[in-house]
């Protein structure tokens, strides 16, 4: 996972890494650990692999609709895990 | 498809290990301890089978003791040694040896005895000249894993055995990874202990054996009843050892073509990589007969070992990587950092174990698939 994603907001760059180092809400995490491994307190490689697979939703969104801006007002139920507030304003970049 | 290369981390049951099993898992219940029929018929099927297993490995058959599994038999061995021969306050042991091993030896130096890690060479081989240098009369125990968990490198156990006598030595091999997978026979090894693990060679997991050399000074760990000649106590797991002595069988008595096969196997899986430009490094020695038939650590050049194990197993490939966590982060193993991995290879180490079930479509699936997924992270 290279990519590289800026988030914008109000034409201003919040965020600008690498797509793993994407910001997650920490009660998705412990969600979906518990979802996978019924692990409400993951290691930090039950938490990297957690992280791909929000990562890896980001990235079918982009390959399904052949976008490489994406207006997360679009695809707010899917995106919901991002831990920006007002995500409906929110547009993500992926470079790579 | 669904293709399962992680058989070095476990292995499925083989169809005629769960038959075998089955009957005492529900009518033949009996304690071996009892005298009655359902009792002695046990009994019976206990001893036949440290027979079997002891004929198989070729060493006499109160030389095999029945435990839980491959951590406990080490366990046994180490500090049973060292609870047991007191006078001798230094433990020499490698740098690639499973947690089993480290964290164990860990424990003993917490209680006074010395330990001295030896160093590998790239491939993993160790250094036999610093073993001849450290071994002293004050060394009680030599502790080698026989073939590599990770990297597949098979030691030179003649020649640490020969070794070991000059100083009185005892030695214990870590066979956990190599019983069935390797031609083993104990009375040519000149050791005094083997751990060795079920469900690396299709029995269940929950069964593990200690061959401790007859003469062996060595105490218990485990106190209580009067089972395994005194030394392991517990009932035993009366289902799991006719289990792991089928396995044994089959799995000594298949070695040959077995080992054959796998190694083809992984020399078409790096012959593909090679055609398709793949810049990646084999880990541990070549494919042959220092090798373990079927291992391949493989490092790729600039890429996350997670990332690719990842989208491997989307695809229904199942693999391991090299890496171990601790509260904070995801280091390479302690394996991979020991044979000096270049640092722009080492995040990408990953282990395919091919077994006996492993196919030639499944893992052609897997080769194609895995250079896709390179591709597609590039």
């Amino acid at each position: 996972m290279k990519q590289v994603i800026k988030i914008i907001k109000n034409d201003k760059e919040i965020f600008n890494g690498k797509i793993a180092d994407i910001p997650i809400k920490k009660e998705y995490i412990v969600k979906k650990s518990i979802e996978l491994f019924d692990d409400d307190d993951p290691c930090i490689i039950h938490q990297s692999y957690v992280v791909k697979e929000f990562v890896d939703v980001l990235l079918n969104i982009r390959k399904d609709n052949n976008l490489d801006k994406i207006h997360i007002s679009n695809f707010l139920e899917d995106l919901d895990f991002i831990d920006y507030t007002e995500l409906e304003k929110l547009i993500i970049i992926i470079e790579g | 498809m669904e293709v399962y290369l992680d058989n070095a981390s476990t292995t499925q049951v083989s169809k005629e290990v769960f038959e075998v099993m089955k009957p005492y898992l529900v009518s033949e219940f009996g304690n071996p301890s009892s005298l009655h029929n359902k009792g002695i018929r046990i009994r019976k099927v206990i001893n036949s089978s440290r027979k079997q297993i002891a004929q198989l490995l070729n060493c006499d058959c109160k030389e095999i003791y029945f435990t839980s599994c491959g951590t406990e038999s080490t366990n046994w061995a180490l500090k049973g040694l060292a609870f047991a021969n007191k006078t001798k306050g230094e433990i020499i042991t490698t740098k690639i040896e499973h947690h089993a091993t480290l964290h164990t030896v860990q424990f003993l130096e917490e209680l006074g005895y010395i330990i001295h890690y030896l160093d590998v060479d790239k491939e993993g081989f160790i250094n036999l000249t610093q073993l001849r240098r450290l071994i002293n009369n004050n060394t009680l125990v030599v502790s080698i894993i026989l073939a590599n968990n990770e990297i597949g490198t098979i030691q030179n156990i003649e020649e640490i055995s020969k070794i070991c006598e000059t100083s009185s030595t005892y030695l214990h091999l870590d066979a956990v990874q190599a019983i069935s997978h390797i031609p083993i026979n104990i009375k040519e090894l000149n050791v005094d202990l083997i751990s060795i693990s079920g469900h690396k060679f299709h029995a269940p997991k929950g069964i593990g054996l200690l061959y401790i050399k007859e003469g062996t000074h060595i105490t218990n760990l485990m106190h209580g009843g009067q089972q395994e000649n005194k030394l392991r106590s517990g009932t035993e797991n009366v289902p799991y050892i006719v289990g792991i002595t089928k396995a044994l069988d089959i799995g000594i008595n298949k070695y040959n073509k077995y080992a054959d096969r796998l190694n083809k196997y992984a020399q078409y899986f790096l012959d593909k990589l090679k055609e398709n430009n793949i810049d990646f490094i084999l880990n541990g020695p070549q494919i042959g007969d220092n090798r373990l038939p079927g291992n391949l650590n493989i490092s790729f050049k600039d890429f996350d070992g997670s990332d690719i194990t990842y989208y491997l197993n989307k695809a229904g490939i199942m693999v391991s990587t090299g890496s171990a966590c601790d509260s904070t982060s995801i280091e390479p193993s302690h394996i991979l950092k020991a044979i000096n991995v270049p640092s722009d290879y080492i995040d990408a180490s990953i282990r395919f174990s091919i077994g006996e079930y492993t196919t030639f479509e499944e893992l052609e699936y897997a080769t194609n698939t895995l250079i896709r997924i390179l591709n597609d992270l590039q």
